[in-house]
């Protein structure tokens, strides 16, 4: 694990958000439901004496023999009125 | 995973990744508001491939980290999904537990070694009133093979929990103005069986029980009997015992020390 990695809130909140914000008010289309499968490095770390669901996306394209082999996140949004 | 090579109970990995789909909503919601938007995205459903390893340590199930170039490693598949607020109360257990009722480990003490008390509450057996109601119902076999626990330690397991146990012993000043003798209220756990008074006997002698019940004893006991050793017997065989020095009558007994006697005493209980 990396100082990189951050915990999965974070990620979801950086991929998700950012569809979210994608949204333009008049536009014709926009997003209704956001479907992502992502490889991710997993690991608990204890965060300000929490165990913290540590979830990121790998941080290299080239795995070497020291990164983890990733699991496989699969995560379904829908639109809800905030 | 990795968290320095340490296993995990599944039931920390699962709340800590509800704590952080949570959070993640949160801060949707906040954006959203912040940002004007009439619309955000909610969690519909999770499903995690999760490379690890799955150990039982002591009767728990538990994640050990998949490393580096570990190919040996399990997938661990999860599949969560969104409920709806009627759902969460459907499926809520209810918690009929009486909050002072204590916990199976506090009545058995070292009866059940840990291991035995948790194949127990994978049984469902929380409380010493769950593991009395199955032995009563006759499902002692069930458990035995469920839990792998002989019948005979689970009878001598709830044997130990029943036995009378007192945490505290009060002088009743108030409320015997006018009467020869002074009242003293026992107050603990299990002090009645079966609607039948307990016998209690200081220093050897009898002393009158003027009222009971399963928390609560009140005795009389005479003018000369102030000290030694007290005895309660709910049913043959639950018996405890323990030195008790009331001071003075109309004055607040000290139970300090009876709870410490009680505790020196095999944990809490005699």
């Amino acid at each position: 694990m990396t100082v990189w990695h951050r915990p999965l809130a974070e990620m979801l909140t950086d991929v998700v958000g950012g569809i979210q914000e994608a949204h333009t008010p008049g536009f014709i289309v926009r997003a209704r439901k956001v479907e992502l499968t992502l490889p991710i490095e997993v690991w608990l770390r204890d965060i300000n004496g929490e165990s913290t669901f540590v979830a990121d996306l790998p941080i290299w394209r080239w795995r070497t023999d020291f990164d983890q082999t990733p699991s496989r996140l699969q995560i379904t949004y829908e639109e809800i009125q905030s | 995973m990795s968290n320095g090579e340490k296993a995990v109970p599944i039931e920390q990995f699962i709340q800590a990744l509800q704590t952080q789909l949570d959070r993640a909503q949160t801060a949707m919601a906040v954006k959203a508001e912040n940002l004007d938007l009439p619309l955000t995205f909610a969690v519909k459903d999770l499903s995690l491939d999760l490379r690890t390893h799955v150990e039982i340590v002591k009767s728990e199930v538990r994640i050990r980290p998949a490393g580096p170039a570990d190919s040996e490693a399990s997938t661990l598949h999860l599949a969560l999904t969104t409920i709806t607020r009627p759902m969460i109360k459907e499926n809520a257990k209810t918690m009929s537990l009486d909050p002072d009722e204590p916990s199976l480990k506090e009545a058995v003490g070292d009866q059940l070694t840990d291991e035995e008390q948790k194949r127990l509450e994978w049984a469902g057996v929380h409380s010493i009133s769950q593991l009395r109601k199955l032995a009563d119902s006759g499902a002692g076999k069930e458990v035995e093979r469920v839990a792998d626990l002989p019948v005979d330690r689970l009878r001598q397991a709830l044997l130990r929990a029943s036995r009378p146990f007192v945490a505290s012993v009060e002088p009743d000043d108030g409320a015997n103005e006018g009467a020869t003798d002074p009242l003293v209220r026992l107050r603990g756990r299990n002090l009645m069986r079966n609607n039948l008074l307990p016998r209690v006997s200081l220093a050897g002698q009898p002393v009158n029980v003027m009222a009971a019940n399963d928390r609560e004893i009140v005795i009389a006991p005479n003018g000369d009997q102030l000290s030694g050793t007290l005895s309660i017997e709910t049913e043959p065989g639950q018996i405890t015992e323990m030195s008790i020095d009331l001071p003075a009558p109309k004055r607040r007994a000290s139970t300090q020390s009876v709870v410490e006697e009680a505790n020196d005493d095999t944990g809490g209980e005699s």
